[in-house]
């Protein structure tokens, strides 16, 4: 294997298949597992544990989305997503920024260093306007 | 590169370089680096200098060799500027340095006159024409500072013998193709090498003379002098003529005027300067191993080479008898324990002193580093230091294992300096080592640490492509100049090692080693780089000793069993069959006693039917919340694998009754159970179509699963969860009645009623599910004893294992239930009460299956082992060959009993009419019946009268002596160790054997000789050595079947 | 949820299927083209053959391929696309096939489902599950990640005990069992039924978010 064609996500190289795929935060995750399970539930009597009846990734994956969610509001979560691809982020970038949520223009960077490779978000300027997104995201957690 | 601006004034340049090369004179502590380009630069003065001509070319030649190519531009820029000849030229230290420089150098005929300036230096001996690396190339001239004529003689040769040692294991030409090699040797224009005889043994002096007269006068005309440490009897001189060989070595008095000079033809005139191999492998800091003495096979560390007296300074752990030294050292007599060596131990100055005995510390005369000095052993830093000679250690194809290098690796230590240690791995590559596409590293030379993908390998030499985008498409390197290089995150496969066979993902790269988390323990491993692979595949190291495999249930010496969670070299890891807690337990292979490898199945809480590979869920107890397929089943627990379970690799052992059986998405079951997603479906489709409840139904139809897996006559139906199930019939007219499931068709089902011996058909939100009272189907589940027109057809005493089928599983329904069977092994029928007696499965489980006995006693009875004493009966009467044994029911309790083989115990046991023979050994029984290492000799083994046994019974507990051995199995033993005690009766699951030891005399319990007694005349790991008292024959046989006879 | 009222947008199987989208995914307008690149959570459409057999055939035929498809794949776990967390919606149930001799149909169903996949390089958060003096494992939904003691910063060292960890030598940071961490993958071995990870917190910003006392 030439190590030049490997994925990696740190340079947005990820496999074809995904192309075309959607990328989800874990919030937005969290509401479609919470959904489903929430209608298992309605559905399993109560006699049969509703857990029984989703498989182990599921729950796992449940679990997982819940605890590492940083908005629980689907109107929150729904603004995040507004909010980031106002700033043209690809939708892999969308979802690492809107999932770990950086403080600072510098974490952001080096957490997704995409950012800075596509000539989007350059000098000081592109920090400026990292560092807005970044407030922006957390006035959406402040008023959730 | 600084150098290039300044190559663009010329006149600039000389002023400096001249100043450069002055200083040069004085320091031959140049770095390496710089040297380089002052060398190339004086190259290109040099063809400057000779016009451009032939010289100049074949210098192009080698340059290109040097794979930087900045440097080549830099050479490239040196020929343009001068292409007017104009700079003066500059062979003003040159021309000495072409004295001793390599062969090529000297062709520079036209500047011989210059010779006379030089003075500086001029080398004596073959070793010190390669120095360095940079030598090698042969493409640089070296600069050796001009030597005080007083200094230390011993000094000189120390560092000549030192740079001799170090360079003798690089090659020529490592970084030259083949062609451009060629152009290196000699032609006839180059200088002629003559052989001239000198005093034996003093080739080297003569030859450091030769150069002494050089420096002294100015007007010999020979170019350098060889000594080679190989040849006695002579030297070479290189020389344009043999005059001039003559006339330097005149006066000198270890040639004698006499002595013939010889000229070397042009052809082997390479082959006098060339390496032998040999000493490749005998270079200082090369691996060796110790052919002889108490190091035999001991890794050895070269420290000096003494290749004239043959020998090799090594260093090595010692194995040092502290104890033995300080006797002697103190004179006393040490007893001489021959087969003694002591173990590897790094020597310890304090702990030596603490028995008196002297350590010196002394300053080596020659190296001078300091030395412990013990009775004429040599130590440092704990190891030994010792000199050899080059025959009693062997040099090629050491492979040092990691724990042998981890151990010589000081802390600290740069394991990726340690060049040596790569060179004797590198010699022990195979062929094809590099292969298209592997991504390499550079670990020698100026493009160290140059990452590349191989493009092209042609025998030694392989073409990479550099990861640099900015260097020429590809580069050529020597294989040895390259290692296979990984990064974190690589999936890798282990080729060769320890190792070899374990794959798993780099976590860290340490150099050429490769740090690895295998994938299937989870631990680090810690690799070559050289030795793996990149690969996808999946796979431990070694997964099996013997017979057993990793993940394997097993059934251990102590009737015990568990799950092997871990192959180490000569044990396994095995995960006990213990519920409640984990328990592990490290197991040799002898300890195992065979492999459980049947299909049963087990009832969930809700029983529900769970078979290998279904999913479930632990719902309580230690393991609760844990799911996953479950792997093996046995006597009820189950082995689930969870492979987020980090622990015992992943296996959770767990009571079958703790659990339940969960939808999912597992093979094995496609096809069935269609409803059982109906939940999940339901919470896909909209909230109003509530047609279907799933929410009634049972996760999963496992009864209807089973039926499909055994044919059992249900195949076609089924299909649905429901089927098979039995439930209650909660509203409409037939409310509170309740029945089993026959058929699902859409919202109706049919089920047949208990109590009216009718099929209605109802709504199916009109019937709750009763797993409580649940009696699934009996016939689908027991199919192998009750389906099988083959097994009724038998005797009727197979009926007996029926219950054995399910020994811990389903105690109840067995026989208890099913008319069927309970008639069939009645224990009263007549016709087998004679084969009763012989039957040994009836001692422990008969009681069991006297109808109306609490049903779960006989099953897990006393010993676990009794379920399976009934083995001998079964091969007896089936009689089948042990493979179909295996075949047609894998269950354990059908033993590899060699049915040929007339004299085994058991058959003998079942003859009708020989009560007395039949009693056994509780603990042995089953395992020796299975284990198939033991073999036909290690069948069921029997009490006989007279052996000396241990009562493990309340109150009766201690030696005792059999004295009879009843029809049931159980036997009338004297009590005290020489039998003058009650008699009192007991099980044979109360008995133990006491084994005999040394000397002691013996009964012989099984094999060709039971019965036989004789005395234990040695044992031999678990073989005994025995002296029949009939014969005097002499019989190796397992102390398995060996009792002590009472006195 | 008001947004369960909204419209299907898509070819639904059942509204119920569509209201998940409606829920999470339809609101931005960047988000409607279907995305470029992603992240280790996707929503993404598959295809499968799906084979059913003839008792099946009548009104329900569809719930009942839809049953068999959410049975056959919710919770597997492919080398190509990650785990497949939950089906969301069918997309469309292509002509039947019969196959010959056996009588079953098969069916090519488009699904749309939420599928879980790690990438080398990617960076997430994880719950640390177990330390012992190798290094830690930590789990991201279901996706095991391994940190090894060489990828875990130089200044942490383990501590054994009752609750062994990672701790800096002045006491500031640790990891233990229910940490919580953020992490960088560097390597991942997936095969038919799990996906393994190696990841690094040997860079900046990665680490400790949050210890065991402050997580509940």
């Amino acid at each position: 294997m030439s190590g030049e064609e490997e994925e990696n996500a740190a340079e947005l190289k990820i496999g074809e298949e995904f192309l075309k795929a959607k990328c989800l935060m874990n919030c937005e995750v969290a509401i479609i597992l919470d959904h489903k399970f929430e209608q298992i539930q309605q559905h399993a009597s109560s006699e049969s544990d509703p857990s029984s009846q989703v498989s182990q990734v599921f729950e796992k994956s449940m679990q997982y989305v819940k605890r590492f969610s940083r908005y629980k509001n689907p109107d929150a979560v729904r603004q995040v997503r507004e909010t980031l691809s106002r700033y043209g982020l690809a939708e892999f970038e969308l979802c690492t920024l809107g999932n770990l949520c950086p403080d600072t223009s510098g974490e952001a960077a080096a957490l997704v260093p995409s950012l800075k490779s596509a000539g989007r978000f350059v000098g000081d300027a592109g920090n400026d306007r990292i560092d807005k997104m970044l407030n922006d995201l957390s006035l959406i957690k402040k008023f959730e | 590169m600084a150098r290039r601006g300044r190559d663009d004034d010329d006149d600039e340049v000389e002023e400096e370089e001249d100043e450069e090369e002055a200083y040069d004179l004085y320091d031959d502590e140049e770095e390496d680096e710089e040297d380089d380009y002052e060398e190339e630069a004086r190259r290109g003065k040099a063809s400057r200098g000779k016009g451009g001509g032939g010289g100049g070319g074949r210098k192009r030649s080698r340059e290109d060799n040097f794979i930087d190519d900045s440097a080549i531009e830099d050479d490239d820029e040196d020929d343009d500027d001068d292409g007017g000849g104009a700079r003066p030229k500059k062979k003003g230290g040159g021309g000495v340095r072409g004295f001793f420089d390599e062969e090529a150098q000297v062709d520079e005929d036209e500047e011989e006159e210059d010779d006379g300036e030089g003075e500086d230096d001029f080398i004596n001996d073959a070793g010190a024409d390669i120095p360095d690396e940079d030598a090698v190339r042969g493409s640089r001239r070296h600069s050796i500072p001009m030597r005080d004529e007083e200094e230390d003689i011993d000094e000189i040769e120390r560092q000549v013998r030192e740079r001799y040692a170090r360079s003798s294991h690089i090659e020529y030409g490592e970084e030259a193709a083949e062609v451009e090699q060629q152009a290196l040797l000699p032609s006839v224009k180059d200088p002629k090498l003559w052989m001239v005889k000198c005093a034996i043994g003093h080739e080297r002096e003569t030859a450091i003379c030769l150069m002494q007269k050089f420096i002294d006068r100015s007007d010999l005309q020979i170019k350098s002098v060889v000594a080679l440490d190989h040849l006695k009897n002579y030297i070479y001189v290189e020389a344009e003529k043999e005059a001039h060989v003559k006339e330097a070595c005149k006066g000198l008095r270890n040639i004698y005027a006499s002595a013939k000079i010889t000229l070397v033809p042009i052809k082997e005139m390479a082959d006098v300067l060339s390496v032998e191999s040999k000493s490749v492998d005998l270079s200082r800091d090369s691996w060796v191993r110790m052919k002889l003495g108490i190091y035999k096979g001991d890794l050895a560390k070269v420290v000096d080479v003494d290749n004239v007296r043959q020998r090799v300074d090594v260093k090595l752990i010692p194995r040092i008898d502290l104890q033995a030294l300080a006797s002697k050292l103190e004179g006393r007599e040490v007893v001489k324990k021959k087969a003694f060596v002591p173990p590897p131990r790094f020597f310890n100055i304090d702990e030596a002193r603490e028995m008196h005995i002297r350590v010196e510390r002394r300053r080596d005369k020659e190296s001078g580093e300091y030395f412990e000095w013990v009775d004429n052993l040599k130590f440092k830093d704990g190891f030994l230091y010792k000199s050899v000679s080059t025959k009693s250690i062997h040099t090629n194809n050491i492979q040092p294992t990691f724990d042998e290098l981890e151990k010589f690796r000081k802390p600290g230590d740069d394991m990726n300096g340690d060049m040596a240690s790569l060179s004797t791995l590198f010699a022990n590559r195979k062929k094809g080592h590099f292969m298209k596409g592997d991504a390499v590293i550079v670990i020698k030379g100026d493009l160290k640490n140059l990452e590349g993908w191989v493009e092209k390998v042609e025998d030694e030499t392989v073409h990479i492509r550099p990861k640099i985008s900015d260097l020429p498409k590809t580069l050529a390197f020597n294989e040895k100049e390259l290692c296979k290089y990984f990064k974190p995150g690589d999936h890798v496969k282990v080729i060769s090692g320890v190792q070899e066979g374990a794959t798993g993902m780099v976590v860290k790269v340490e150099g050429h080693v490769l740090i690895i988390l295998s994938d299937t323990t989870k631990e680090h491993i810690r690799v070559f780089a050289d030795h793996v692979v990149e690969s996808s595949e999946i796979t431990t190291g070694i997964t099996r000793i013997g017979d057993y495999e990793l993940h394997d249930l097993v059934l251990l010496d102590n009737l015990s069993f568990g799950v092997i969670i871990r192959v180490e070299t000569e044990a396994f890891q095995v995960l006990k069959g213990v519920p409640d807690r984990p328990e592990v337990v490290l197991v040799k292979l002898r300890e195992i006693k065979n492999k459980i490898d049947r299909r049963t199945s087990a009832k969930d809480r809700s029983n529900n039917i769970i078979s290998a590979k279904d999913v479930v869920r632990v719902v309580e107890g230690a393991s609760r919340g844990k799911q996953g397929p479950v792997e093996h089943i046995h006597k009820g627990i189950l082995f689930i694998y969870d492979r987020h379970h980090l622990e015992h690799a992943g296996f959770i052992c767990a009571k079958a009754q703790s659990c339940l059986l969960v939808g999912g998405s597992n093979g094995g079951r496609q096809g069935n159970g269609m409803d059982s997603a109906d939940a999940r479906l339901g919470a896909l489709r909209s909230p109003a179509s509530i047609l279907q409840s799933p929410g009634r139904l049972p996760p999963r139809g496992p009864q209807m699963n089973y039926g499909g897996r055994y044919g059992g006559g249900r195949g076609g139906r089924g299909y649905d969860a429901l089927v098979g199930k039995c439930i209650k019939i909660k509203s409409g007219p037939y409310k509170g009645y309740r029945g089993r499931v026959k058929e699902v068709t859409g919202a109706l089902v049919r089920v047949e009623l208990d109590s009216l011996m009718k099929i209605v058909t109802v709504k199916r939100d009109d019937i709750a599910d009763t797993p409580t009272v649940a009696t699934p189907f009996r016939e689908p589940r027991y199919s192998l004893g009750g389906e099988t027109p083959m097994h009724p057809s038998r005797t009727p005493h197979h009926a007996y294992q029926t219950p054995m089928r399910d020994p811990g599983a389903t105690p109840i329904h067995d026989g208890m239930r099913t008319p069927m069977r309970s008639r069939a092994w009645a224990p009263m029928s007549p016709p087998r009460d004679n084969w009763e007696d012989g039957n040994p499965a009836t001692w422990s489980s008969s009681p069991a299956y006297q109808p109306g006995t609490p049903p779960a006693r006989p099953y897990e009875a006393p010993t676990p082992g009794s379920g399976w004493a009934n083995t001998p009966g079964v091969s007896f009467n089936d009689a089948p060959t042990p493979r179909e044994n295996y075949a047609n029911a894998p269950s354990p309790y059908v033993p590899s009993t060699p049915v040929g083989q007339p004299m085994t115990p058991n058959s003998a046991s079942y003859l009708p009419g020989t009560p007395g023979g039949q009693p056994m050994t509780p603990g042995n029984v089953g395992m020796d019946i299975m284990s198939p290492i033991i073999g036909g000799e290690g069948e069921a083994t029997w009490l006989l009268p007279d052996v000396l046994v241990n009562v493990l019974r309340g109150g009766d507990d201690g030696p005792g002596v059999v004295r009879e051995v009843l029809g049931d199995g159980s036997c009338r033993v004297a009590l005290g160790s020489s039998g003058n005690g009650d008699m009192v009766t007991v099980l044979p699951t109360e008995l133990e054997v006491i084994r005999p030891k040394k000397s002691d005399r013996i009964k012989i319990l099984n094999g060709n000789f039971r019965g036989y007694t004789g005395k234990l005349i040695g044992i031999d790991g678990s073989d005994g050595i025995v002296k029949l008292d009939d014969t005097y024959e002499v019989k190796i046989l397992d102390m398995v079947i060996l009792a002590k006879l009472a006195t | 949820m008001d947004s369960l009222s909204q419209p299907p947008s898509k070819r639904p199987l059942s509204s119920s299927a569509t209201d998940f989208r409606e829920v999470s995914l339809a609101s931005p307008p960047a988000a409607d083209d279907e995305g470029e690149r992603s992240k280790m959570f996707f929503h993404i459409v598959l295809e499968r053959n799906m084979q059913l057999h003839p008792r099946h055939f009548g009104p329900h035929l569809r719930d009942k391929l839809v049953s068999k498809l959410i049975k056959d794949v919710e919770g597997t776990c492919s080398g190509r696309h990650g785990f497949v967390v939950a089906i969301t919606g069918v997309e469309d149930v292509g002509k039947g096939l019969i196959r010959e001799g056996t009588g079953y149909v098969t069916f090519p169903v488009k699904y749309q489902c939420v599928v879980f996949r790690p990438f080398k390089g990617e960076i997430l958060e994880a719950v640390v599950t177990m330390v012992n003096k190798m290094g830690f494992f930590a789990e991201a939904g279901p996706v095991q990640i391994f940190v090894s003691n060489h990828l875990i910063p130089d200044d942490m060292e383990f501590q054994s005990g009752d609750v062994p960890n990672y701790t800096t030598s002045d006491g500031s940071v640790k990891i233990q069992k229910e940490s919580e961490v953020r992490l960088k993958i560097i390597g991942t071995r997936v095969d038919a039924t799990e996906i393994f990870c190696i990841g690094t917190i040997k860079d900046d910003f990665l680490g400790v978010i949050s210890d065991p006392g402050a997580a509940v």
